[in-house]
């Protein structure tokens, strides 16, 4: 048996499993209760164990990667070395808070705390404010009104922006106009944009139950 | 006269179009960092229906007794519009006594989380008294799960659902056990007999434990702050699942989300069909909810939301300014060149 039925194999009992729990439940919720309620815990836990071992490739693979770019010392190694001793860095500080103070000697988890508190918290934040420069340089230079469609546009933007702000949003009816846009418009259109992405997702799920998704998932060689 | 005032209009709009972005983004930056250099002034925005809704769910809990299990999912990264998110709902919790247990779903936000609801707690105790709020009793910290992260609520749900709270999450973020504190006891079941000491559950019967033991059911709401994977796989339970669903069909747990403004659009058709009882757009939502707190008495979460809002509303109005002069100069040169407004 080759690797690829293993998946396949694996994939449709695992997808089994859960449709018959669904349907099931739906007709006996004492059956339910007496086989589904001592298996289930028992299934998420073996998801869990796969869950960890993926991270645990994830990390193999940061390690294979960057370690080889050092080593041939090929464009931005030196990027490359900030993350490895990022990354070991703060492992070991989780290890020693792990540890605990009794068999470290002092408190890790304060050191654990402050290099999750003052830094990374800090950098993280700077990093997602940039998105409101770039946001800004944007409007000025691409948000313009080249036809009655980004006219239409322009002007609901105009509206929800100035409702925005408290101050602004003081203005006679502009917070009416926004509530109308965002129930009338806005819900409506996103409605049919979910329906569209789950009945996308259910056709994609479905593939990949039965095995008949060529994604890289069943393209083992 | 009007042919020089036309070319300096052509200059300008020319400035306008070669802009460099530096420009931009100093003007933005001095203008975000104003307030906290001038002082940050009052901004008493109105409460608009999602966000009223989800203020009258919680004070629902209050009158029920019911728990609220506060799901905080937030990130740093988007910290300027979730905190004072998550703070006015931990001082609203917290003022009006209700019960809630939180999970962080983030490791910055857990301890930032801690931190806060700390700083919250303290505040009620120094106003109301030592036994006005504690933990362990009135609320708890479950801490970091990495494993209930999003996407995967979907299959843990069920596994809570059929374990229970406490013998899904054995124990909260200080390593205790989940059976030393008397919140996790379900409303109306006996209290602990030893408040403090661990309860053996093996020798409890399945149905014994059932009956005693907190349930995922037994919540009155689930507040979320952030993602929205996971309100909507609890949407889903609560739709389908017909233990969460009383006798008339009606869902039993109610839902309530505060997500930053880009997200709140694709919530916006779960409000409509009742399946969300509130959202938080954004600063805006927090802002709108922290007056609905002040219409009663001041609170610790007012100083943030002030914080957030004032910057907020400029780097709005700045975006606004920004794309009116584009636009204007884009407008003046069709007419310069005769073709018109549209082009």
């Amino acid at each position: 048996m080759n690797r690829t039925r293993i998946i396949r194999g694996t994939v449709l009992v695992a997808g089994i499993y859960f449709v018959v729990v669904f349907l099931l439940k739906e007709v006996s919720s004492t059956l339910d209760a007496k086989v589904f309620e001592r298996i289930t815990p028992v299934y998420t836990d073996i998801v869990r164990v796969i869950g960890i071992f993926g991270v645990g490739v994830g990390v193999a693979n940061i390690f294979m990667v960057h370690v080889h770019r050092i080593i041939r010392v090929r464009q931005h190694w030196e990027y490359s070395i900030v993350l490895i001793v990022s990354f070991l860095t703060i492992f070991a500080f989780g290890i020693l808070k792990w540890l605990g103070p009794t068999r470290v000697g002092a408190d890790p988890a304060r050191l654990f705390n402050y290099v999750v508190t003052e830094i990374l918290i800090h950098m993280n934040s700077t990093i997602y404010s940039f998105l409101a420069f770039f946001v800004a340089s944007a409007a000025l230079r691409a948000f313009r009104v080249r036809g009655l469609e980004s006219a239409i546009m322009m002007v609901a933007a105009v509206v929800v922006l100035l409702a925005m702000t408290p101050e602004t949003a003081r203005i006679p009816y502009i917070s009416e106009a926004r509530e109308w846009i965002d129930e009338a418009i806005t819900a409506s259109v996103f409605r049919a944009l979910q329906f569209g992405m789950i009945l996308g997702g259910i056709t994609v799920a479905l593939r990949t139950w039965l095995g008949i998704e060529r994604s890289a998932l069943f393209e083992v060689t | 006269m009007a042919v020089r005032v036309g070319t300096y209009i052509n200059k300008l709009s020319d400035a306008i179009d070669r802009a460099n972005y530096r420009v931009v983004y100093i003007a933005l930056a001095v203008l975000i960092a104003a307030p906290f250099i001038v002082g940050h002034w009052e901004a008493s925005p109105k409460p608009r229906k999602i966000t009223k809704r989800l203020f009258n769910a919680i004070e629902e809990c209050a009158e029920t007794g019911k728990p609220v299990l506060l799901i905080n999912a937030w990130r740093m990264s988007s910290r300027g519009e979730n905190q004072p998110q998550f703070e006015v709902f931990v001082e609203h919790l917290m003022r009006r006594r209700i019960k809630f247990v939180m999970i962080s779903l983030e490791p910055d936000t857990a301890i930032v989380g801690q931190r806060l609801c700390k700083r919250i707690e303290r505040y009620y105790k120094d106003k109301n008294g030592e036994d006005w709020i504690q933990y362990g009793r009135d609320w708890l910290m479950l801490g970091y799960r990495a494993i209930y992260a999003s996407g995967y609520w979907l299959i843990w749900i069920p596994n809570i659902k059929s374990s229970g709270m406490v013998k899904s999450f054995v124990r909260d973020y200080e390593n205790k056990d989940l059976t030393t504190f008397p919140i996790m006891r379900r409303p109306g079941a006996p209290p602990l007999e030893k408040p403090g000491e661990p309860v053996d559950l093996d020798a409890l019967s399945a149905e014994e434990y059932k009956e005693q033991w907190l349930r995922l059911d037994d919540f009155g709401l689930v507040l979320e702050v952030h993602f929205t994977h996971t309100i909507r796989d609890l949407i889903g339970l609560v739709r389908l699942d017909q233990d969460f669903r009383d006798a008339d069909g009606k869902p039993k747990i109610k839902m309530g989300l505060g997500t930053v403004n880009m997200v709140v659009n694709e919530m916006l058709p779960y409000f409509d069909s009742d399946d969300l009882a509130g959202v938080l757009a954004g600063v805006q939502g927090a802002s709108e909810y922290s007056e609905l707190l002040r219409a009663t008495e001041e609170g610790p979460s007012r100083e943030t939301v002030r914080q957030r809002v004032n910057p907020y509303s400029l780097g709005i109005l700045f975006v606004l300014f920004v794309i009116i002069l584009g636009n204007l100069s884009t407008l003046w040169k069709r007419v310069a060149q005769g073709r018109g407004p549209s082009g």
